[in-house]
């Protein structure tokens, strides 16, 4: 999980996620990002991404063509759109490609639904039809921030388990990864406390 | 480091100085922390009490760490945050430990702050081939002054979406 905002109104979200989401990126790297049918996301990383593309004098008659603005060639950005009826029920999911060349097979949000649920599932704040649910934006907020940290350093992840090779002479025929070792950012699991109790000084 | 007497469970050179005008600010290894005796604590074992030699800063083994200035058991502390995550309310989390709704508020609330801390200094420069965008809705309770006086007993929901995103 790199970022999550809360707010009232979902589009006017949509930069200010992207901001803070790129943020946790390497400069430079272009990644594929994939979302939904909304098109905010989209013209959020538009307005991040985009070149003036320059129509030099023809010499022929009439008006010159306006430059415009138009998104990186090495943006990549593809959507997963839902067709609803009127009852709001899908009648069809399809994929398109918005920005760049990416394989259909690479647009999928797949992972980030899987992981809605597993918040739901793990804050009670989330649950469907409970009445546990949160009273104030900041409560909401501030556990949302507990979970993300939580669940990068200290819970380990099924999906992330790395099969420990025959031979080495252990117990254990799996090692447990969190998303943050996953990445190589951590040697280890961090436990809650060691977790609780890292220094922070901020010009580190 | 002294010859004589029992030797040190702890590392100075661990200890960093948490004043930010301090030259040494969060550098460690430096020669510059000192420790300046203890104080006692709740659960009976005294903690450190250190000193900046540069700046002249005393600070504390718990400063910097969500433990600082709370007056309850470590393990209490932990204990009430393994919950909180794993999907307790906050009332829940009060009953159970027998504490105050406030003071387990008031631990979601710094817990939160370290968790936020600790996430941007390390997860950042990620390598990813990936990301996604979604939204996820949720409700927050709303209650409006105006309203509340007229219709005392209705509730107001407002649905809030919650975008996030993962790798």
């Amino acid at each position: 999980m790199l970022s999550f905002m809360i707010d009232g109104l979902e589009p006017s979200l949509a930069a200010p996620l992207v901001d803070r989401t790129e943020k946790r990126l390497r400069k430079g790297s272009w990644p594929v990002w994939v979302s939904d049918g909304m098109n905010a996301y989209g013209e959020a990383l538009k307005g991040r991404h985009c070149i003036l593309q320059m129509y030099p004098r023809t010499g022929k008659r009439g008006r010159p063509r306006r430059d415009k603005l138009v998104a990186c060639p090495q943006l990549r950005y593809g959507q997963v759109v839902k067709e609803r009826d009127e009852r709001h029920r899908v009648i069809r999911v399809f994929k398109r490609c918005r920005d760049g060349d990416i394989p259909l097979h690479k647009i999928s949000t797949v992972y980030i639904e899987r992981h809605n649920l597993t918040l739901r599932h793990e804050n009670r704040r989330l649950t469907r039809k409970t009445i546990a649910f949160s009273k104030k934006v900041e409560g909401l907020g501030d556990q949302l921030f507990l979970y993300q940290g939580y669940y990068n350093f200290v819970r380990p992840h099924r999906g992330l388990k790395r099969r420990i090779p025959a031979g080495n002479h252990t117990l254990q025929k799996w090692q447990r990864r969190t998303p943050a070792l996953a990445a190589k950012l951590t040697d280890h699991v961090w436990s809650l406390k060691e977790f609780m109790t890292k220094k922070v000084f901020i010009n580190d | 480091m002294a010859k004589r007497g029992r030797r040190r469970t702890y590392k100075l050179k661990h200890e960093a100085c948490p004043n930010p005008q301090c030259p040494f600010y969060g550098k460690t290894g430096k020669g510059n922390i000192v420790s300046n005796g203890t104080y006692p604590t709740k659960e009976g074992t005294p903690d450190r009490r250190f000193l900046c030699k540069q700046c002249g800063q005393p600070f504390c083994s718990r400063a910097g760490t969500v433990f600082y200035d709370l007056r309850s058991p470590e393990e209490k502390v932990l204990m009430a945050i393994k919950l909180l995550v794993k999907g307790m309310p906050l009332r829940g989390v009060a009953e159970v430990l027998e504490v105050k709704l406030d003071t387990v508020r008031h631990w979601l609330k710094v817990a939160a702050e370290q968790s936020e801390k600790v996430d941007a200094l390390l997860m950042k420069e990620l390598k990813v081939s990936r990301v996604e965008l979604d939204a996820l809705w949720s409700f927050v309770k709303k209650k409006s002054l105006r309203q509340r006086a007229i219709l005392w007993r209705a509730k107001f929901g407002s649905a809030l979406p919650l975008p996030k995103n993962i790798v």
